[in-house]
């Protein structure tokens, strides 16, 4: 791996710094990355002139919208026509690859900025106003102090070092923070950007024990709410589900514009249920709750990246990221499938060997 | 299963293998279990995880998806995916405690209707010794 550059202590002043100079530097037609937007929010953002632009917050720690999904949207039609430099989060990056693998966006002139991801605050801290030292206390994540208040999924999220991002900007010795480099790429950017500034590396202490953090946050997360016994529990969970798919419209992963739940195929009507109510004597509207969540599962459990994304938009508190989260690990460990590691590596279910899987099927 | 209730079992047979040799089974007079309704697919490969969790939350005991033997499907490779479709529904099912033995993957070709007879039958003995599905009684779902 190339050499890294040092960007000094002051988080996220020193981030933003850093992205300045690369902007400046790289050759980039834009930047696409999160801006405070009117009112006080924070969405995503593609800069194309510094001029009249709005404040950018890289990595500002929350996720309005999951980047992969945005940049899906954007690249659909074909690559973006400039080099653009994408600062995304850790899981976002690796939504937008598995995206990409369903042939639904396109990777070329995109440059990935990421993190090793100290993760985000849910989105309704956004709406209950956002406290500027919060990011301050924020960015101190890797001393191995606990921060309050992240996203359940974040707390007990493992994949928090990028795979495929061309920079990284990762924890340093001394509390100091480096710009390394994920790519050649990324190595020939850093060295344009920064011909002076002092080589900083990767500290694998901070790495280490981030990893124990969140492997115990982990099994701490996924020990209550998310350990569903059955259908008897999983009838509880989605109890409060009031069926607005918001979770499946905030997921990185769900991509179908002609969504098999909205078709008129899954609205029931009174045809179909007059058995169901002769057996029960009764059922509950909407139908197929179960069954939505279920489903959405058997369609991308496989690529679930755990990103939080449609816990954060539930209306009614439902843990979807942990249930999602624990179902996609149990499917990607029998798979030996991480989504997002690299692009070239086939979808679980879209490739096969003869000679496995022996015990399923006699 | 309580008292003399039968469990009941949904199939999805490929038309080339497991449907043919369904259609032996019959035409031999074998005699098979009852309680057992067929949905005829191209290729066992058409059977999407959705169909297999709308049938077992619908109130089905078991669902059976049986296709051609591997390397022999009339799409070349249709059986290998579902395959890895039955393991992912499998896994999905395990991972939310819900009983992943009541999903059930079999390699049944044309001419093997005693081994059509054979798995009916095993299966549905042991759905017996199961309980009946919960979500047959379930109505918040």
């Amino acid at each position: 791996m190339a050499r890294g550059a040092d960007i000094g202590t002051e988080m996220p002043k020193a981030l933003r710094e850093a992205v300045q100079r690369l902007m400046e530097t790289g050759g980039f037609e834009g930047t696409f990355t999160l801006a405070r937007t009117p009112g006080g929010g924070v969405d995503y953002f593609l800069s194309t002139k510094e001029e009249g632009a709005p404040e950018l917050l890289p990595l500002h720690p929350v996720m309005p919208n999951h980047a992969g999904r945005l940049l899906r949207e954007m690249t659909l039609g074909g690559a973006m026509r400039g080099k653009v430099l994408v600062i995304t989060r850790p899981c976002e990056l690796r939504g937008f690859v598995e995206i990409v693998k369903r042939l639904q966006g396109c990777l070329d002139n995109l440059v990935f900025l990421s993190v090793v991801c100290g993760g985000v605050f849910p989105l309704s801290m956004v709406s209950a106003g956002w406290d500027g030292k919060r990011t301050e206390e924020y960015w101190a994540y890797p001393d191995g102090r606990p921060v309050q208040g992240l996203r359940p999924a974040c707390q007990g999220c493992t994949e928090f070092i990028p795979y495929t991002a061309d920079l990284v900007v990762a924890p340093s010795a001394n509390g100091h923070w480096a710009l390394t480099a994920g790519s050649e790429e990324g190595g020939r950017l850093i060295e344009r950007a920064f011909p002076s500034a002092p080589a900083a590396e990767m500290d694998p202490k901070a790495l280490e024990a981030m990893a124990v953090a969140r492997k115990a946050g982990r099994e701490e997360v996924l020990s209550h709410e998310a350990d569903v016994k059955g259908l008897s529990d999983l009838v509880k969970v989605f109890g409060r589900c009031i069926g607005c798919h918001a979770c499946s419209k905030a997921c990185p992963i769900c991509y179908c514009t002609l969504c098999t739940f909205e078709s008129s195929r899954m609205e029931d009507r009174m045809e179909q249920s007059k058995g169901q109510l002769e057996v029960k004597g009764g059922i509950r509207a909407p139908a197929g709750t179960v069954l939505f969540h279920i489903g959405r599962m058997g369609h991308m459990a496989v690529s679930c990246v755990a990103c939080g994304c449609c816990q954060d938009v539930c209306p009614v508190g439902i843990p979807v990221s942990l249930l999602f989260k624990k179902v996609g690990e149990a499917v990607q460990a029998r798979f030996e499938y991480v989504p997002g590691r690299d692009v070239k590596e086939a979808l679980p279910i879209n490739t096969f060997q003869p000679m496995e899987f022996k015990e399923v099927g006699e | 299963m309580s008292g003399n209730e039968e469990p009941r079992v949904l199939g999805f047979l490929c038309n080339w293998c497991a449907y043919a040799g369904a259609d032996l089974a019959g035409v031999s007079r074998l005699q098979l279990p009852a309680n057992f309704c067929v949905i005829r697919t191209m290729c066992s490969a058409r059977t999407e995880p959705l169909f297999l969790f709308k049938a077992l939350l619908g109130g089905m005991d078991g669902v059976l998806v049986a296709g051609c033997h591997p390397g022999d499907c009339h799409y070349q490779r249709g059986n290998y995916f579902t395959r890895r479709r039955l393991v992912m529904v499998q896994e999905i099912l395990k991972a939310l405690n819900m009983e992943h033995e009541r999903v059930r993957l079999h390699w049944i070709s044309a001419s093997e209707c005693s081994l059509y007879q054979k798995v009916l039958t095993e299966f549905i003995e042991d759905l017996k010794g199961m309980e009946r599905n919960v979500a047959r009684d379930e109505v918040f779902l």
